[in-house]
């Protein structure tokens, strides 16, 4: 495209695909990030933090929350009884991402894959560098030794916002009348 | 369920046992908190992916999450928000659940 609104560098497609108009060097950073989250999550990393008695760090812990509030034994009750089905899933997107890493398009699913683990990444990220909501708002500080780190955050979050839309778009409408929770 | 003893005690009517059987099972609530990573665009799309409600409303709900800090985003019984639980937490939410 020559001239008008630049396009949205991934994006829904008259065909139902979601685009990807990302460089290889994205594509190289984005498959390093999920291979090493990959890593950290593996069920026997985890067995093992938690056999030698260490705590699970900040942004980890993040991907397991409480369930009921303010009652512990519920909640790891809780999560005795969803962990795996959580573990299973989270290893299945990221596995996709990084088969379909070089793909010019994806499918739904693949697409779903993507968000679920970029969205995965932005959590343990973000809560390792401690984001507020006004991360982002100003430029990043180059001084600040986390900078390096607070921009591949904000730059997940523009992936995210991108997958987002273009996943969003292919949802199906619903009426009002509106549903009560 | 274990809150509903299927035998009734000796000497108990039949319309008390109806009676008894047929108090509903207490309502539990699905609480979605708010975190300063999720986007907003995300939330949205996660409630209306999930939970199947409107753009507007899905959104009135993370609003709502963004500025009081919480919503009640889904209800039902114990199961029902066990399992909107887990699926919001599969998605990176904070939920937690209570009985209403």
């Amino acid at each position: 495209m020559s001239s008008g609104e630049p396009q949205p560098r991934i994006l829904r497609t008259v065909d139902g695909r979601i685009a990807l108009r990302l460089v290889p060097r994205e594509r190289a950073i984005l498959a390093a990030l999920v291979a090493e989250l990959a890593a950290e999550t593996k069920p026997e990393t985890k067995a093992d933090t938690e056999t030698a008695g260490g705590t699970m760090d900040v942004g980890l812990a993040r991907l397991w929350p409480d369930a009921v509030k303010g009652d512990v034994t519920a909640s790891a009750a809780f999560r005795e009884l969803t962990a795996a089905d959580l573990e299973d899933g989270r290893a299945a997107r990221f596995a996709t991402v990084v088969e379909t890493i070089d793909m010019i398009s994806l499918d739904e699913a693949q697409a779903a894959a993507w968000l679920g683990a970029v969205n995965d990444l932005r959590l343990v990220h973000g809560t390792r560098l401690g984001v507020t909501e006004e991360t982002g708002a100003a430029p990043v500080d180059e001084t600040d030794p986390d900078a390096g780190r607070t921009i591949v955050f904000l730059w997940l979050g523009w992936i995210e916002e991108l997958l987002v839309e273009a996943l969003a778009a292919g949802l199906p409408e619903v009426a009002a009348p509106d549903e009560r929770p | 369920m274990a809150d509903h003893p299927a035998t009734a005690t000796p000497g108990t009517s039949l319309e008390e046992v109806v009676r008894e059987r047929a108090l509903p099972a207490p309502r539990w609530i699905v609480i979605v908190w708010n975190d300063p990573i999720n986007l907003m665009t995300y939330v949205t799309y996660v409630f209306q992916k999930l939970f199947g409600y409107s753009r507007p409303h899905a959104q009135r709900l993370m609003l709502q999450v963004h500025h009081e800090g919480r919503a009640v985003v889904s209800g039902g019984t114990k199961e029902r928000c066990e399992h909107d639980v887990s699926r919001l937490h599969a998605h990176g939410l904070w939920a937690t659940m209570q009985p209403e």
